[in-house]
């Protein structure tokens, strides 16, 4: 469709009031509406009826507008449930693992060595201040011998529980 | 419920974001013929209440970083357009297609002629083929009953380059509808 600018011009302004007459409701029975003579804008008038005759004027009515309005009140307390229920679920799982975590090779292993170090590193912090006050005041007594052997000891303590750990998973 | 009649959109949105509930249904009473009808023009009918109904909740939860820079209208119309570009790019990985629309539509006791109801589902396909520019100028004035001089404040342009603009792009919905339908 190649039409002079001036034509074009024209054209458009004709195809717009239209548009604007049969959005208007004028005429009511779209059938009965008047086309231009000229072919070009005949064809693009029947395109314009033939887009209004498809989709007509078909506001929603009150009842599916209340229930859009209640279903999206429905969606947002449903996401608000979930996110609170979410927070909790990670809460319980964090202190409470699954069975399936339980029966993890891997993990029980790496608790284990967990329990094991644990264990290791409470021992340290009883035994050590305690052997630290028996060797100032008594040179050459066994609090000596103890000092300077307790860092190979519990370094053999470390290798023995991660061996033992290992061994029985 | 508070009435909001002459306040504007965006003191609304703000209203909301301080917490008040009434002020979105001020919005939603405000808007919801607009989305509705903007979705009904691209979306098949069976889809058109749940499309709408995903514009409005995106709207809830996004509303806090609206920042009042566009009108909100325009704003919810960028929205509806995300969420009916989403709809299809979701439709698409199914493979519906317009006999699904058909059966559907016939299975829902649509009340329109069936060869009304296939004309709808032919010219939406077809505007969803159309360029961007031309699908929303027909968009704005049929679905949403712009006037030109408000689609073109809405376009920035002046009147008569949304004419130019409307007329361009009815004549490219014309050579659409022209082309056979694809039969998928």
């Amino acid at each position: 469709m190649t039409l002079p600018s001036n034509n074009n011009s024209e054209l458009q302004d004709q195809l717009a009031n239209f548009v604007d007459r049969i959005l208007a409701g004028n005429p009511a029975n779209l059938d009965q509406a008047t086309f231009a003579p000229e072919e070009d804008l005949r064809a693009l008038e029947q395109t314009a009826i033939r887009v209004k005759t498809a989709f007509g004027d078909n506001d929603p009515d009150e009842a599916v507008i209340n229930r859009i309005q209640k279903n999206i009140l429905g969606q947002m307390q449903i996401s608000e449930i979930h996110v609170n229920e979410s927070i909790w679920r990670k809460f319980i799982e964090y202190f409470k693992p699954s069975e399936k975590k339980w029966r993890s090779q891997h993990s029980r292993q790496r608790l284990n060595i967990i329990i094991s170090l644990a264990t290791v590193v409470v021992l340290m912090l009883v035994a050590i201040p305690f052997l630290n006050s028996s060797n100032g005041d008594q040179p050459g007594a066994s609090g000596q011998f103890l000092n300077n052997y307790i860092p190979i000891a519990i370094g053999g303590l470390i290798l023995l529980v991660l061996w033992l750990t290992r061994r029985k998973s | 419920m508070t009435s909001y009649s002459d306040t504007s959109d965006n003191h609304l949105v703000q209203q909301f974001i301080q917490g008040d509930m009434s002020a979105f249904d001020s919005l939603y009473t405000r808007h919801i013929k607009t989305v509705y009808n903007r979705v009904r023009y691209v979306v098949p009918e069976t889809d058109v209440e749940d499309v709408t109904q995903e514009v409005f909740i995106a709207a809830l939860s996004s509303l806090p970083s609206f920042r009042g820079e566009a009108q909100f209208s325009t704003w919810l119309r960028t929205l509806t357009n995300h969420k009916v570009a989403e709809y299809y790019r979701r439709r698409s990985r199914k493979k519906e297609t317009m006999q699904v629309d058909m059966v559907h539509a016939e299975r829902r006791g649509d009340q329109n002629h069936p060869i009304l109801l296939e004309d709808r589902i032919t010219i939406q396909r077809a505007l969803n083929k159309l360029p961007e520019q031309y699908r929303e100028v027909i968009l704005l004035r049929f679905a949403e009953g712009m006037q030109f001089k408000e689609i073109a404040d809405s376009l920035k342009q002046n009147p008569e380059a949304t004419k130019s603009l409307f007329r361009r792009a009815i004549a490219t919905l014309r050579n659409t509808l022209d082309v056979k339908d694809d039969p998928t």
